[in-house]
């Protein structure tokens, strides 16, 4: 009799959902916006993440799968959630502040338990490395021994930063929703900007497409950095 | 002076009357259709159900089109299956995208317009899609899973009588 055992990578997948939105939910209630904006913005920012997730990954792969065939990428799936920010937020200007908040805060912590999937499964896996720690992987995916463990590195370094952006927004008077937005930002762009060096695929080459785009938000939030008045 | 007032509250309730006859006369349909909506609430449901229409063609004329397209090139120029595998992909793309912009115009519908019923409709469908699709999936999965362990399992005894039949080297 044959037993299913459910995938590590659908379970740290879906819990990345669940706890994200959950967290959304959650500080957006607190700020009394009302229950069917948060259906409406948390429904459209599912199918935006999963869309740009996968046209992330078919766009960093010179279009060679398809959407369906191609991989979910983590870095897109947070494009996708700011563009699906952005797209509802000129639907309802009303709560501007309050969604983007819980949004870029929930980023960190939603990368940070996919993160935790891609460890298991093998995928987005780490330079040689035969230092402690190092991890083997024997499955469908891959057949190697000695590995960084960058999935594991990256899903706690993400975790810290979710925590400390809180920390901040709870500890700021002024300006707070602005400024935690350009922090988190600019925290989530260096950790992945940097972490990407210690990646397989980054090997040999000078700057990858993740970089470029962690460079993109690292502007941005120096802009909104000098927006909130800081500098 | 009471025979004055009265007379004049006369002359005003048959003008009244005849005000609404004539607009009876006019609009027949617009007044026995809705009493309770005004003018302002009829244009915006108009406005809305415009939206929700245009929101259903781009949930699915992209997929139609996709399709029909495909079947097309198959049928009429003879593609190759690794041509015909790039349309398909570039459809997607698009597909993906007008799927995500009829979602975002339901939902403006849903925001500036909440009384419209074609929008509510709407919103419960597409929501309804969103959930079977992911079921479905998941029970695939499931059921793909069951299928290849049950496979794996009854080919389990296999190696011993394979040499045998020469089924295996």
């Amino acid at each position: 009799m044959s037993r299913f055992t459910p995938s590590p990578y659908g379970i740290a997948f879906v819990s990345a959902f669940v706890l994200g939105f959950g967290f959304v939910c959650l500080f957006l209630r607190k700020r009394a916006v009302p229950g069917r904006l948060l259906l409406y913005s948390a429904s459209f920012n599912t199918c935006s993440i999963l869309y740009f997730a996968k046209l992330y990954t078919c766009i960093a792969g010179g279009f060679e799968k398809s959407l369906w065939t191609a991989g979910f990428s983590s870095l897109g799936g947070a494009v996708g959630m700011l563009v699906g920010i952005i797209v509802f937020d000129l639907i309802c200007p009303g709560y501007r502040r309050d969604f983007f908040t819980a949004y870029i805060l929930a980023i960190p912590l939603m990368y940070s338990i996919s993160k935790i999937g891609c460890h298991f499964a093998g995928c987005c896996h780490g330079i040689v490395y035969h230092g402690p720690l190092a991890v083997s992987y024997h499955n469908k995916l891959l057949s190697a021994d000695g590995l960084f463990p960058v999935q594991l590195t990256e899903s706690i370094v993400f975790f810290l930063i979710f925590l400390i952006s809180l920390f901040f927004y709870k500890k700021l008077s002024h300006q707070r929703g602005l400024r935690t937005i350009a922090f988190t930002m600019l925290l989530c762009s260096i950790a992945k900007f940097s972490l990407e060096y210690l990646r397989a695929e980054h090997v040999g080459v000078i700057l990858s497409m993740n970089q470029c785009v962690c460079i993109f938000f690292f502007l941005l939030s120096g802009f909104l950095f000098y927006k909130s008045g800081r500098i | 002076m009471l025979m004055d007032r009265f007379s004049e509250i006369r002359l005003n309730l048959s003008e009244r009357i005849t005000i609404t006859k004539g607009e009876a006369g006019c609009q027949p349909h617009t007044a026995m259709s809705n009493p309770y909506q005004t003018p302002e609430e009829e244009k915006n449901n108009k406005t809305a159900n415009i939206l929700c229409i245009i929101s259903l063609i781009l949930e699915i004329a992209p997929t139609a089109l996709a399709e029909g397209y495909s079947q097309v090139m198959y049928r009429a120029l003879d593609a190759s299956v690794s041509q015909m595998g790039h349309i398909t992909s570039i459809f997607e793309y698009i597909v993906g995208l007008s799927a995500l912009a009829g979602f975002a115009l339901m939902i403006y519908v849903r925001v500036k317009y909440p009384k419209n019923v074609f929008g509510k409709v709407l919103m419960i469908l597409y929501i309804s899609l969103i959930v079977l699709t992911l079921v479905t999936v998941a029970v695939l999965l499931i059921a793909c899973t069951f299928a290849c362990g049950e496979m794996f399992d009854s080919c389990r005894g296999l190696g011993l009588i394979a040499p045998f039949l020469e089924l295996l080297p």
